[in-house]
């Protein structure tokens, strides 16, 4: 089901087609396609040692692909140095030039460029003010905090107006507070610059909470690209939803299939799905996800339910956290609120969802 | 006993812990001191008061005041002999420089198998006194030595060049004993860069030669103020190097002195060249502290985002 191309081909800014790229032995990335449109947010979401800061090194420059193009406004830029690509990145360590002021730095790109020195200033002052650092321009970097290094990193990136920003997890130094701050504030940036930023994080909560689409990465491939509704309501593999969505993966044997819903056996119950747009047959092997907080618990026997012992409780981040163990012996977790309930570790109880919050999912390895 | 007199007695027994604990730890470090000013305050005060003094006619030292081994500095011959050394230290570091940053820059930016092979190529030659392979380079240099038969037979020349004993020998010589100074001061400075920071500066625009002017060089400026200290110090005072490879052609700062000190027995004018020399030295290094603690302040700034790297990285678990 892959996401088909919709707008214009001139509305597209950046394609990735096929890029694959060796360390040695280990290939990191084994053929990356994506399409980004003009002005659009794109989260790369994997955890690390996926690959996601090799694509993204790529596209600015700083790494060769072994095989395929990075095409950057319809042309190949594929062997283009980085000084010649219209692409600013936020590096992970910010990498502030520790010799210049916060003036200096942030006008890099202009100075470079031969800017005049009343330009460089008038901008430096005009980027400054736009991620709250006004009159910074005298300060060095290291009399500066994480956060405003941060954002100085972020001014000097977005001074030449870039086609791409691409941003290498910018807000993994931040205390989580900060890092909420920052999300928001980026994103308001993001809308104010109309750049199109490539934003690289292993923090699903950050990618759903920022961006138009979200592709989600794995062992040097995508596993899915969509928007964040679509991977997070319908993911197409079973590590995307647990990556995601933190969800539950049942497992079960197809016993019926129409209307865009399957039901399945599993765990010694019979339950339904959604379909996730796969094709089965009665008989096929299956796998459905459910999230934490649409697993209901009851305590008497149902139609569609299944049955599973509580083994723990516990409470984190405000949601009571039931772990449970199916008659498979899977292991579920259900979150709801409040700060306890009525089972205790032993209890037999039977566990429901409604089929609209269930979903099937392809098994990749 | 009242009670403010116990107190008193308390706080009089705490200090005179207090001191006893001072004494000891005098007691450890007065070693060191004794030896300080045995052996460097000491003849340095004996040195200072010596170029003050008169030489007597025959043997030793009169105590006469005379500020006349100074002035003798400024005659002729030996501002020469001070120029001539000021002269030869710049060219000298100036070669050095040439030929050390680029070595020192690749041994750090290269792989580990190639950085073991640069540096022991400099290690090794160190096994061996100085001394001793600078009578090498005479049996390169000599009439008729390696280098002119090698010149030769190859056909570039039809005669020895006569090239020991000449002001570009004691260059070659003072280069060769240097280098390694060199090498090692940028090699520590570029070993700490940040690819990173090379990498934004590329990102952002610039040139490969750009981001070498702009980032790379200042960034390792220090290594390599420090590696021209380490030359042009040392080399205006290297004069067994002039003595082997220069013979009387080339007269140093530090062969005057010991000429002055061992064959003209004139020890007060020895000791106001060694003080000439010193103060020399001093503004040297005064110089280069004021420009390296800019520097330096720059540079912890560098290694601190590089620290904050690593940490990130180990808590990640990559």
């Amino acid at each position: 089901m892959r996401r088909t191309r919709d707008g214009n081909l001139e509305d597209i800014i950046l394609s990735l087609r096929n890029l694959k790229k060796s360390f040695g032995d280990t290939q990191v990335l084994r053929g990356i396609n994506l399409d980004v449109k003009k002005g659009e947010f794109v989260t790369l979401l994997g955890p690390s040692g996926c690959g996601k800061t090799t694509v993204l090194r790529i596209i600015a420059g700083l790494l060769d692909a072994d095989e395929g193009q990075v095409i950057l406004e319809g042309k190949d830029v594929t062997e283009a140095p980085p000084e010649k690509r219209n692409v600013n990145t936020v590096f992970q360590s910010y990498a502030l030039f520790p010799h210049m002021n916060v003036g200096a730095n942030v006008g890099y790109a202009l100075r470079i460029r031969g800017e005049k020195k009343a330009k460089i200033k008038e901008e430096v002052a005009r980027v400054l003010s736009l991620v709250q650092l006004e009159g910074y321009e005298r300060r060095m970097p290291h009399e500066l905090s994480g956060g405003q290094r941060q954002r100085v990193a972020i001014a000097r990136a977005v001074i030449a107006e870039p086609k791409v920003l691409l941003l290498d997890e910018p807000l993994g130094a931040l205390d989580l507070q900060l890092r909420r701050q920052m999300q928001i504030e980026l994103k308001k940036l993001q809308r104010t610059l109309g750049i199109t930023f490539i934003y690289i994080t292993h923090d699903q909560e950050e990618a759903l909470n920022m961006s138009n689409r979200i592709a989600v990465m794995r062992g040097g491939v995508f596993e899915q690209i969509g928007t964040p509704a679509e991977v997070y309501d319908t993911p197409r593999t079973s590590y995307v939803a647990r990556f995601v969505g933190e969800a539950n993966i049942i497992c079960g044997k197809v016993v019926s299939a129409s209307d865009g819903f399957v039901t399945l056996s599993a765990a010694g119950g019979v339950v339904t799905a959604r379909d996730g747009g796969i094709d089965f047959s009665a008989g096929d092997d299956v796998t459905i996800s459910v999230r934490r907080e649409n697993i209901q618990i009851i305590d008497e026997p149902q139609d569609a339910v299944l049955r599973a012992t509580v083994k723990e409780k516990s409470f984190v981040g405000g949601l009571l956290r039931i772990n449970l163990e199916l008659d498979d012996g899977v292991e579920i977790i259900a979150t709801r609120c409040g700060i306890d309930s009525p089972h205790v570790p032993g209890d037999v109880v039977y566990v429901k969802f409604s089929p609209e919050h269930a979903v099937a999912v392809r098994e990749q390895p | 006993m009242t009670n403010e007199a116990l107190k008193l007695k308390k706080k009089s027994s705490r200090k005179r812990r207090e001191n006893k604990r001072r004494a000891t730890s005098a007691l450890l470090v007065l070693p060191i001191y004794l030896f300080t000013i045995a052996f460097v305050v000491g003849p340095l005060i004996y040195m200072i008061i010596l170029s003050f003094m008169t030489r007597a006619e025959v043997w030793g030292v009169e105590r006469i005041f005379t500020l006349d081994n100074y002035k003798n500095i400024f005659s002729e011959v030996y501002f020469g002999t001070f120029k001539q050394s000021l002269k030869l230290a710049f060219i000298s570091t100036l070669a050095v420089i040439v030929l050390g940053y680029p070595y020192g820059y690749y041994m750090a930016r290269t792989s580990p198998s190639w950085q073991r092979r640069l540096m022991s190529m400099q290690m090794i030659p160190f096994w061996v006194n100085s001394l001793i392979r600078l009578y090498g380079w005479i049996i390169i240099f000599r009439a008729n030595g390696l280098l002119d038969k090698l010149l030769m037979a190859i056909g570039l020349t039809k005669e020895p060049l006569k090239l020991l004993y000449t002001y570009p020998t004691v260059v070659v010589g003072m280069v060769y004993v240097l280098l390694p100074f060199m090498i090692y001061s940028v090699y520590g400075s570029a070993e700490k860069l940040d690819w990173s920071l090379v990498e934004a500066s590329r990102d952002l625009g610039a040139s490969p030669v750009k981001a070498f002017i702009t980032v790379t060089f200042p960034l390792t400026l220090p290594g390599l103020l420090t590696g021209i200290v380490l030359t042009f110090i040392p080399s205006m005072g290297l004069f067994f190097i002039a003595d082997i490879l220069g013979g009387n052609k080339v007269v140093l700062v530090g062969n005057l002195i010991q000429e002055q000190l061992m064959k003209v027995h004139n020890w007060p004018f020895a000791a106001a060249l060694s003080v000439v020399l010193m103060i020399l030295t001093s503004v040297l290094i005064y110089i280069y502290r004021r420009v390296a603690r800019v520097e330096k302040l720059m540079g912890d700034g560098a290694n601190e985002n590089k620290d904050k790297d690593k940490e990130k990285e180990m808590g990640r678990g990559v």
